[in-house]
């Protein structure tokens, strides 16, 4: 009856201290890792989504984790005697955890840092791509717009949200594009420099424009799009067109000015001989109309040289086929 | 009585024997020179009524001449003979000194004109002074 009592007894009785020591240590257990569980999900949320590494960590600290509640687990299964060999280890793991936790921080206080470098020559590049006084166009793989710079929305007309993700031949005339794209694949380094080429603006206009272009790769050596870098070259067209037509009339000013020298000698003596002759003949004279007749044509040519002797601008008229020739009338005179 | 001497100084050999053959036709004596130079020379051996020179030529140029000529006999007239553009010519002229112009290719008649201009403005003078 007594042995029956003492069963029931041991049956019933209690948890001995140890037990109470042992289930102690599980809750505080349990409260240190939902703590660190909270503090590691809490510092996961700060990250944001760009830190796969930061996952990684998570993750590994996670099953630390649950490691340690099955080591609780098995410390109340084991009593009284394995709570003290228990208790030394999760105080251990505790230590770990906490150290663990340490580097998490500090691997976290790295990467925001890291972050925000990044962010920061994000900005500066970004700056500086916006801000070029040349037009800036990136491609990907098929020829898709992915940067559309300020200058290019300016000289070209479209805003980048338009552009975006659409083909670069809508900027080139036809054709230009895979004239391009031959010389960056002939250059042996896939650059191109300082090459002449024809843009389109959104309203159809055609700007001639200089461009310097590279090909662009991924790590393993995959072609992944284009970046190209064009200067808008209608005012230095413009220019070069103006100082060649001054070059022109320079010339032509010049010749005229030679040729005037050169024909009027002759021509003064010419003139003058048939002036001569007429006042020598009689009234009479067989010749006297053809002396008035030749001396007619030579004022003729005697107004010509004039003329281009006192050319002021370049004008042209059509002449045969194609040609032009200086237009005389429009030439001479004030400016 | 003499005739009236005119120096025709012109380096072109059209140019300066068509003159003198045409002064010639006019009653005139031609003395002619092929530059400056020489015709400083004859001005000082020869009484000459009136100098028709070219400008531009070799040795001593038209300009020149002139403002020796100036310098030495202020009275003389020397009608330039320039291949410029008129505007051109008449305010050089105008600079040098010079009593009048023709521009190439001119018309002998219009020389004449000059000439027997230039004379009846000198009579006048002669008269006016005497």
């Amino acid at each position: 009856m007594s042995g029956g009592r003492m069963q029931d007894r041991q049956l019933h009785r209690g948890p001995t201290f140890p037990e109470r020591q042992g289930s102690m240590v599980v809750a505080l257990l349990i409260r240190l890792t939902t703590a660190v569980l909270a503090r590691l999900m809490r510092v996961g949320r700060a990250t944001g989504p760009k830190d796969a590494v930061w996952f990684g960590v998570r993750g590994c600290a996670k099953v630390k984790v649950c490691e340690i509640l099955k080591q609780a687990g098995r410390c109340e299964a084991a009593g009284a005697q394995g709570t003290e060999r228990v208790t030394g280890d999760l105080l251990e793991k505790n230590e770990y955890l906490r150290t663990v936790n340490e580097e998490i921080i500090k691997l976290t206080q790295s990467l925001e840092r890291a972050n925000a470098e990044l962010e920061t020559t994000q900005d500066y590049l970004n700056n500086l791509i916006q801000n070029s006084a040349d037009m800036i166009v990136s491609t990907g793989r098929r020829r898709t717009i992915t940067i559309f710079n300020q200058r290019a929305e300016q000289i070209l007309g479209y805003k980048s949200d338009e552009l975006i993700g659409r083909s670069i031949d809508l900027l080139y005339e036809v054709g230009e594009v895979k004239r391009v794209e031959e010389h960056l694949k002939e250059s042996p380094e896939g650059k191109l420099m300082e090459h002449e080429i024809k843009l389109k603006t959104k309203g159809g206009r055609i700007i001639p424009a200089r461009l310097t272009a590279s090909l662009l790769y991924d790590r393993e050596g995959k072609l992944i799009g284009s970046v190209g870098a064009c200067t808008d070259l209608t005012h230095i067209k413009a220019l070069e067109d103006e100082l060649l037509k001054q070059q022109k009339f320079l010339a032509m000013a010049e010749l005229g000015g030679a040729a005037s020298h050169e024909i009027n000698q002759p021509l003064t003596v010419a003139l003058g001989r048939i002036q001569l002759i007429r006042r020598k003949e009689e009234a009479g004279s067989p010749y006297r109309q053809d002396l008035v007749l030749i001396e007619g044509e030579l004022e003729r040519i005697a107004e010509m040289v004039r003329r281009i002797g006192r050319i002021t601008r370049y004008k042209t008229k059509p002449y045969v086929g194609q040609s032009r020739i200086i237009d005389l009338e429009r030439s001479v005179g004030p400016q | 009585m003499a005739k009236e001497k005119i120096l025709i100084v012109d380096d072109d050999d059209g140019v300066r024997e068509m003159l003198a053959e045409f002064f010639d036709v006019l009653g005139f004596q031609a003395v002619v020179a092929c530059n400056g130079e020489e015709a400083l020379a004859l001005l000082e051996k020869h009484e000459v009524s009136i100098v028709i020179s070219d400008i531009k030529m070799p040795v001593m140029d038209g300009i020149e001449m002139l403002k020796r000529i100036k310098k030495e006999r202020a009275d003389l007239d020397v009608i330039l003979i320039t291949g410029y553009e008129p505007d051109y010519s008449r305010n050089l002229v105008k600079e040098a000194g010079a009593s009048d112009y023709v521009c190439k290719p001119f018309n002998i008649d219009v020389i004449e004109r000059k000439v027997r201009s230039l004379m009846e403005k000198r009579n006048e003078r002669g008269t006016n002074a005497g």
